[in-house]
């Protein structure tokens, strides 16, 4: 049984090969790096694939990673690379369309709403899967994850104000592109917990 | 209606939609599997080049050793035809059962080798004539000679070698088999 109260703790275990530490810190992190996976390929598959390759990369790695750093950063550095390595991108969000047409489903909606919902499915499902690659994992540190523009500038290598800076611009783009469907009734959604 | 065009809605909306999930039970089988065996080094070489050298060098080993090895065995076989002429020359003991042969030399380097029995009447190209000690290098071994046809020829059995060539059984060493050992030497 791994005791340790701490990644630094469990990492430096690992250097010294002790094999609970690994299970310990996958179990630690597993949930977190498989989210953004799956949250930026839209594929269960590939996000397996990914959370796969990140943490063998952990794994492999770990003699080389300092300590004197963030481990999350390093770790988010990690999956931020297979993510953007992956080289069968499905340049989809399909579990993110139906679950927003499920939540913009409101109980008292009627036809015309149903058909409403199903166009904005489909226009959001154009518009994220047109996201460049930066900027969808932007979206996924940022909304996945909620880290703050210091940490998602941190893990990219970017400054903060370049961080905000992308993120406002994506913002007008999606809010530009999703602005005729303004009619759709969102009350009930803000229910949905 | 709801202000659609409102940052605060999209936000919410891309944090509902994009929220964490949980990574399924499988994830660390799949991973447990397929990691390589944890070494964990500062500056780790990489795998393949390690292969790489170990293969060359056991190559080169190998190459350098069977070469001498054949290169010796066949240097001492013609030597010790040439020394006894036509099959003529001195011999430890003289005898055409391979059965006596095998326990001479047993007796003399303490393991079996098979000689196949080419004293039938439908089989006389090879004869055993005898055989006698010799050394290769610092090691011991035996000379066994035969009639060939009109000539003579020369298996070398040594301690310590792979498995004979011709014979496959033997618990010993048999570097020259017969016909069908490269390093046969016929006269």
């Amino acid at each position: 049984m791994v005791l340790k109260e701490n990644d630094r703790e469990l990492v430096e275990a690992c250097r010294q090969g002790e094999a609970e530490a690994f299970r310990a810190l996958f179990e630690r992190h597993k949930d977190k790096v498989y989210s953004i996976a799956l949250r930026y390929s839209g594929d269960a598959a590939v996000a397996q694939d990914i959370a796969q390759e990140t943490f063998l990369k952990l794994f492999v790695g770990i003699g080389s990673f300092r300590g004197e750093g963030n481990f999350s950063s390093w770790l988010y550095r990690l999956v931020v690379n297979s993510c953007l390595d992956q080289k069968r991108k499905i340049r989809r969000f399909m579990p993110l369309v139906d679950e927003a047409l499920a939540m913009l489903r409101a109980p008292d909606s009627n036809v015309l709403d149903e058909m409403v919902q199903a166009e904005l499915g489909e226009h959001l499902r154009s518009v994220l899967a047109g996201l460049a690659d930066e900027q969808r994992i932007l979206l996924v540190l940022r909304y996945t994850q909620a880290l703050s523009y210091d940490e998602i500038a941190g893990i990219l290598g970017t400054s903060s104000g370049t961080i905000a800076s992308r993120l406002s611009r994506i913002h007008r783009m999606l809010e530009r592109r999703l602005a005729r469907f303004s009619g759709i009734r969102t009350g009930k959604a803000g229910e949905r917990g | 209606m709801a202000d659609f065009q409102g940052g605060e809605w999209l936000e919410s909306q891309l944090a509902r939609q994009l929220g964490p999930v949980a990574a399924p039970d499988s994830l660390w089988l799949r991973i447990h599997e397929q990691r390589r065996p944890l070494r964990v080094q500062a500056n780790p070489l990489p795998s393949w080049l390690l292969a790489a050298a170990v293969l060359l060098l056991l190559g080169a080993g190998l190459a350098w050793r069977l070469g001498a090895t054949n290169e010796s065995l066949q240097m001492l076989a013609n030597r010790e035809l040439r020394e006894m002429g036509t099959g003529s020359g001195p011999l430890d003991i003289r005898s055409g059962d391979p059965g006596e042969i095998e326990s001479w030399v047993k007796a003399k380097l303490n393991y079996d080798v098979r000689l196949a029995d080419h004293s039938g009447p439908s089989d006389q190209t090879l004869q055993i004539v005898g055989a006698r000690m010799v050394r290769t290098g610092t090691s011991p071994a035996v000379l066994i000679v035969y009639r060939a046809g009109q000539g003579s020829a020369a298996m070398i059995v040594e301690r310590g070698r792979p498995a004979a060539i011709a014979f496959g059984e033997s618990r010993g060493s048999c570097l020259l088999c017969h016909a069908h050992s490269a390093l046969l030497v016929l006269r």
